[in-house]
């Protein structure tokens, strides 16, 4: 499913949207070790860890879609970071759990572990 | 940020106590202390270690040997990933003659596999000291990652950031939930060398390891629980 689908179906706000990337499925961590170790590179990843370094995890993983949680404040430097790394940063005021439920629905209930 | 470079820029600042405290690494903070020449700069080892939990530990440990205990810790609970120079830049190792003479390839942005209370004993048991870092931050800190400060912990002192430091007018021997208050320039670049540091008043005479324990544990409510024996 391509992410502007996404976007629309769930009405996600567009902090950084730079590529309309195939999404075959979701990971949802908020520790950065967590997703570092199992999140796979064709995965959109729930967090409400909005900081510099999800960057970070988003270029070790190759993960280029992040939604964040809770309408969690996103400042200027993550946004320009984003930019720079073409990672897609987009936003939720819905929880976790909610969000995930209506991705796993979306995408065919399908995740990596299947 | 070789650590002949940092000595040099603490020299300039009139620094008289300095750690390195690479995240989960040893190297630097011990070759520093070799290659000290300065007798202004004293250097104490250090290292900040990061908890399963994703929260940052600073530990302060007595001698090389203690550090290199660590470091088989960190080697055995560290996983085995790749760092990402294109983020992170490149982790050069340096040798006593400022050379680079190895890369660090291994991500050390990464949770050690080790929860927080076995982290802290860890360190105890191997004499060191243990201090919860930047504990106000948003992120990898006691504060995001559990969302309180337990005052029956067994922390030495707590660390706030330079920033919360200097807005709540902390000084040395404040304490904060019982534990003593400590500050530093958390500097990633050698110009933040200098531009933050904490003034001790002259009847606290700290200057090594020892004396930061003395100091430590006389100001807070002695919640050391000493070496596993």
């Amino acid at each position: 499913m391509k992410l502007s689908q996404i976007i629309n179906r769930c009405s996600l706000e567009k902090i950084v949207f730079c590529s309309d990337e195939e999404i075959k499925t979701g990971y949802c961590g908020d520790l950065m070790s967590d997703v570092i170790a199992h999140a796979s590179n064709d995965s959109v990843w729930i967090t409400i860890q909005a900081h510099k370094n999800s960057i970070a995890v988003a270029l070790i993983k190759d993960i280029r879609a992040i939604i964040f949680t809770n309408n969690v404040e996103i400042n200027q430097e993550l946004i320009e970071k984003a930019r720079e790394e073409q990672i897609n940063l987009l936003r939720t005021e819905k929880n976790s759990f909610q969000i995930c439920g209506l991705l796993y629905q979306m995408l065919g209930g399908k995740s990596d572990q299947d | 940020m070789s650590p002949q470079n940092i000595l040099k820029k603490a020299e300039k600042s009139g620094l008289n106590l300095i750690a390195i405290t690479d995240h989960n690494a040893v190297a630097h903070s011990i070759l520093i202390r070799k290659i000290n020449k300065i007798s202004s700069v004293n250097i104490i080892l250090g290292i900040e270690l990061t908890t399963r939990e994703e929260i940052h530990i600073l530990g302060y440990f007595p001698d090389e040997y203690s550090m290199r205990e660590m470091e088989k810790k960190i080697s055995d609970c560290l996983p085995k990933m790749k760092n990402k120079p294109s983020f992170f830049g490149d982790q050069l190792i340096y040798d006593e003659k400022g050379e680079i003479v190895e890369i660090d390839y291994m991500l050390r942005q990464n949770a050690l596999q080790i929860s927080l209370d076995e982290l802290i004993d860890y360190i105890h048991f191997l004499g060191g000291i243990a201090i919860p870092a930047h504990i106000n931050r948003d992120y990898c800190s006691l504060m995001s990652q559990i969302g309180f400060l337990d005052p029956t912990s067994n922390f030495d002192a707590v660390e706030v950031s330079r920033f919360e430091w200097i807005n709540k007018k902390y000084e040395i021997g404040d304490l904060l939930e019982g534990f003593p208050v400590i500050s530093g320039s958390d500097s990633h670049f050698l110009e933040d060398i200098g531009t933050f540091f904490l003034e001790v008043k002259d009847d606290n005479h700290i200057i090594d390891f020892s004396s930061l324990q003395d100091f430590l544990r006389k100001t807070g409510n002695e919640k050391y629980s000493g070496p596993f024996l």
